[in-house]
């Protein structure tokens, strides 16, 4: 028999911590072409979870250009690169992503101090969109991004100098602290995301295997800077939570791994994959990136609690081991049966 | 998504995409230098045992070897992976005492070509002193146990590192300490009580770990790698090989998956060392079975809950007692044991907190980072007792979690400013999503 | 001791001198210097990374010998784009985001392109039994579902054209 069940569990979890440093530091150099195109410098490093790609669409928006327009350098080492403590603590959108914004913003104040003359207006008073800098309500009163550039490199007639177009920035993140290590007090975590995961599982009782048919994930996520990237995290994770609970496990003997390959190991094929529906509940950060949050890590944390809630809303069999095998389904059916049995004899 | 952005918030697609789906990209193993060599590591044949002699002589001699290494070539230093807070050194980049884990490294190879690497490692001779293991934490920290570590170093970051000894195969003791549980169970009017243990995992990325090495006649090292932290990595290895920092150049080629399994060095040292004996590039990849196990892994898990609820529901007291296997080495232990008693203390609103971790030495394949640093395996402790507790108060577990969630701008028991908090948002687009009030139908069982 | 042989790859015959217990995947990585086509399982067959299409069909490139791609006509992720323009499974895959790492790519694009080869409009399921053998920790599969249902849509409507 087939039955189903529902389960909910949340989360919390830091973008980064500051632990084992005291510094969550990240760094970038943003270099303006004058064709209007910008290419980016940036210490955040891309392990599949679409760092690089973050980081264009940031100065893109902040610089005021198309997506199109920016390069993010994809090769390079700690000789050439602005200094990034890496990618772990879901840290590279809220902190690479950061500096990223900020060396935008950096060239672009230099940019508007030429901008500005062009326009005959204050520097306070325009706005970069889509490759035109133009006056804030007054949007027919534009010069073309790239002539602004231009005239920042080689037009000393605005502003009596001619300079190669840069931005930079070194960051950290404001107000946390490493903990005390008598009481672990203290505020370590940079940011935060809290969330909550709903799965919906159904558990055959004759062969005692769970299947994830639906987990929804709601997440705070601050602004979102790529919907695509942020699902997929999401559903990576959630995937990785789901083969952590039911299907892999480590066999050791006397300390000696006895399947250390993927057929005896049991990754999560297609098969395995459940719907995932993504829930991105927008707040802002204030100090990520137009408020976004780093989001690699959160989808993970709670999924084996809500399969072993939802597992208990479908049989009324609950787990405090992992991972959650077959044999120790129909183990836990078994015994509830019998227990069921005495009672009702009892009564 | 707002039509205030033009850039953020689009569906545009990934800057390296093309490369990636014509196989352009280059991966570690993508890349060769000329005279470039193939190295591999030998591991240890037991899961604890002291090293009495190793005879490298053999492998040497086999044509095509062009290097044999061992800690002798090393400057036997320990390391690990804190910068400056509870820093344990406790790592060799070659054993040159004990091997403590079935993937220890003992010595490492280069030659012309991975099958005569591979035939120079069964050439290498180890006499080991089997002695007795020890894969149980809560075994391992009897008295009396097989110690895995007698000494290591410990520093604060302040004072510089002492040598100590390891007491009980406890490497360290996290707390997370707040208010009075005492008064707070007093106050309670459930107290439930749960033991939970959580196994490791494997982090599975489908390109293995490894490290390519080139050292110029001038010293310079240039270092490929598919590490997540290129500027970390460079400072770890200034400590571990003792070069200076501007003698070595870490470049991180394109990544085929870490979710925190390449946070800190494996085959990088030896690559370097091998590169500087034979002035040759020297190229190490893991094998598939290495990654099972010699690469670091999510740490085993066992908890001792308490909690204390009020009628209406109110979190009242939480103690818990955390252990972890961290395996041979501390690796990210610490970091992961400091990290769950947080999470205890912050998922949700509660004055009194009583955490304590501990990190417990075995001879187990050693845990370090892994997507949720020891979240994963504390949430599911935590989330399933408060299924429990909203069960003994007949209680929805929505409702439940609602009432005790933090907002924006509360600090947390342990100190942690609750930032912009959605808690609350989504618990409730969780469960209206899925219809909760019409699928949940009340703690009866079916 | 080596053998010289002729294999065909992406429509180009190559001369190459192996060793009888090289398998394909050696060969087009070391000796053709091809490296598209990714090891990730030890070549055990088991992850679905190595995967060429030989003579129409999907096949790990770690279990073949390269003595028996020999005559046999050899297509991997190089030769998938072809006149500069990406293949359209290629393309789905950068519109959906149904890359994140990319290693697995490769791989998963040549066993949907197997299938797609022979049947223009196949059913999720077929989808997800060409691609069962392809392991991806990264994504979780969901895009790279959407991006070959996408495929079998778009296909289809050319196709009534």
């Amino acid at each position: 028999m087939k039955k189903r069940g529902i389960g909910i569990a949340s989360l919390v979890h830091p973008n980064s911590v500051r632990y084992y440093y005291d510094s969550e530091g990240s760094s970038c150099f943003v270099k303006v072409h004058d064709d209007g195109t910008v290419s980016v410098l940036s210490g955040a490093r891309d392990m599949g979870q679409g760092a690089l790609t973050i980081v264009a669409q940031i100065v893109a928006e902040e610089l005021g250009v198309r997506y199109e327009d920016v390069k993010v350098a994809d090769s390079g080492g700690t000789e050439e690169l602005p200094d990034d403590l890496g990618a772990y603590a879901s840290r590279s959108t809220f902190i690479s992503g950061r500096a990223a914004q900020v060396a935008a913003a950096d060239a672009k104040q230099k940019l508007f101090k030429v901008a500005a003359k062009m326009l005959d207006a204050n520097p306070e008073d325009i706005v970069a969109r889509d490759r035109k800098i133009f006056v804030k309500g007054s949007p027919e009163k534009s010069v073309n991004f790239a002539d602004a550039v231009y005239a920042h490199m080689y037009d000393p007639k605005y502003t009596g100098h001619t300079l190669f177009l840069m931005g930079q920035s070194s960051i950290d993140v404001e107000g946390s602290e490493v903990p005390t290590r008598e009481t672990g007090y203290g505020n370590s975590f940079c940011g935060n995301i809290f969330g909550s995961h709903v799965a919906e599982v159904e558990v055959d009782t004759e062969t005692g295997e769970v299947r994830i048919i639906k987990q929804t994930a709601a997440l705070d996520v601050g602004r979102v800077i790529n919907p695509m990237g942020t699902e997929g995290q999401i559903e990576g994770a959630v995937l990785q939570g789901y083969g952590w609970t039911l299907l892999e496990n480590m066999i050791w003997e006397e300390g000696k791994t006895l399947n250390p390959n993927f057929l005896d190991y049991r990754i999560p094929t297609v098969f395995d994959a459940p719907e995932v529906q993504v829930v991105m509940v927008e707040s802002h950060e204030p100090q990520g990136p137009f408020g976004a949050k780093g989001v690699g890590e959160p989808g993970m944390v709670p999924v084996a609690a809500c399969i072993n809630n939802a597992i208990y809303n479908a049989v009324g069999v609950r787990f405090n081991e992992l991972p959650i095998t077959p044999e120790k389904v129909l183990k836990a059916l078994k015994e509830k049966e019998e227990k069921d049995k005495a009672k009702k004899e009892e009564s | 998504m707002s039509d205030a952005f033009s850039v953020v918030g689009k569906r545009v697609p990934q800057k390296d995409g093309v490369d990636l789906v014509t196989g352009v990209g280059k991966f570690i193993d993508d890349i060769v230098l000329p005279k470039m060599l193939y190295g591999k590591i030998l591991r240890s044949a037991h899961a604890h045992a002291r090293i009495l002699n190793i005879d490298t002589s053999k492998a040497e001699k086999l044509p095509g070897v062009k290097a044999v290494i061992t800690a002798k070539d090393t400057p036997r230093l320990r390391y690990g992976v804190a910068q400056i807070y509870d820093e344990i050194r406790d790592e060799p980049v070659l054993t040159d005492d004990k091997v403590r884990f079935y993937g220890d490294r003992v010595a490492a190879v280069a030659a012309v070509d991975v099958d005569t690497v591979e035939e120079a490692l069964d050439l290498i001779e180890v006499d080991y002193e089997v002695l007795p293991a020890v894969f149980d934490p809560e075994e391992a920290m009897k008295p009396g146990a097989p110690k895995v570590h007698e000494r290591f170093y410990k520093g604060d970051g302040v004072h510089g590192f002492k040598e100590c000894e390891v007491e009980n195969n406890i490497c360290i003791t996290k707390r997370v300490l707040a208010g009075d549980v005492e008064k707070g169970f007093k106050e309670s009017d459930v107290i439930l009580e749960g033991r939970y243990t959580a196994h490791g995992q494997e982090h599975s990325h489908l390109e293995t770990h490894g490290a390519v090495a080139a050292v110029d006649l001038m010293g310079n090292i240039k270092l490929w790698t598919t590490t997540q932290t290129p500027f970390t990595i460079r400072r770890d290895l200034v400590k571990m090989l003792g070069i200076p920092l501007g003698k070595i150049d870490v470049i991180g080629t394109k990544c085929g998956g870490a979710f925190g399994g390449k946070n800190e060095v494996t085959v990088e040292p030896h690559a370097i060392l091998l590169a500087q004996k034979t002035g040759r590039p020297v190229k190490m990849i893991y094998s598939r079975e290495e990654e099972f196990i010699a690469s670091t892994i999510r740490h085993p898990f066992i908890f001792y809950s308490k909690i204390g609820v009020r009628k209406d529901g109110k979190l009242m007291a939480k103690q818990g007692k955390a252990i972890l296997n961290t395996g041979a080495y501390s690796n990210h232990g610490v970091g992961v044991a400091y990290l769950t008693g947080a999470i205890f203390a912050t998922l949700y609103r509660v004055e009194n907190v009583n955490y304590e971790g501990f990190v417990v030495y075995t001879n187990c394949t050693y845990g370090g980072a892994f997507r949720g640093y020891g979240n994963p395996q504390m949430t599911f402790a935590i989330e399933t007792e408060m299924d429990r507790v909203a069960e003994t108060l007949n209680m929805d577990p929505v409702e439940l979690r609602l009432i005790n969630a933090p907002v924006a701008g509360e600090k947390s028991a342990c100190g942690i400013l609750v930032g912009s908090c959605g808690l609350k948002d989504c618990i409730a687009q969780a469960a209206k999503t899925v219809g909760w009030e019409n699928k949940w139908k009340g703690w009866e069982t079916r | 001791m080596k053998q010289l042989i002729s294999l065909n790859v992406n429509g180009e015959v190559c001369d190459v001198a192996v060793e009888p217990n090289k398998t394909l995947l050696e060969v087009l990585r070391n000796e053709l210097q091809m490296t598209g086509t990714k090891e990730g399982c030890g070549g055990l067959g088991q992850c679905g990374a190595c995967t060429v299409i030989m003579d129409g069909k999907a096949v790990n490139s770690c279990l073949v010998l390269a003595m028996d791609a020999r005559d046999k006509e050899i297509l991997t992720i190089e030769g998938v784009a072809t006149g500069g323009k990406l293949h359209p499974i290629q393309q789905a895959f950068l519109d959906h985001w149904a890359i994140q790492c990319g290693f697995c790519v490769p791989g998963i694009v040549l066993s949907a392109k197997a299938l797609f080869d022979e049947n223009p409009h196949p059913t999720e399921d077929e989808i997800k039994t060409a691609i069962a053998g392809n392991l991806c920790r990264c994504t979780g599969y969901a895009k790279q579902k959407e991006a070959l249902l996408a495929v079998a849509g778009r296909q289809g409507k050319e196709g009534e054209k």
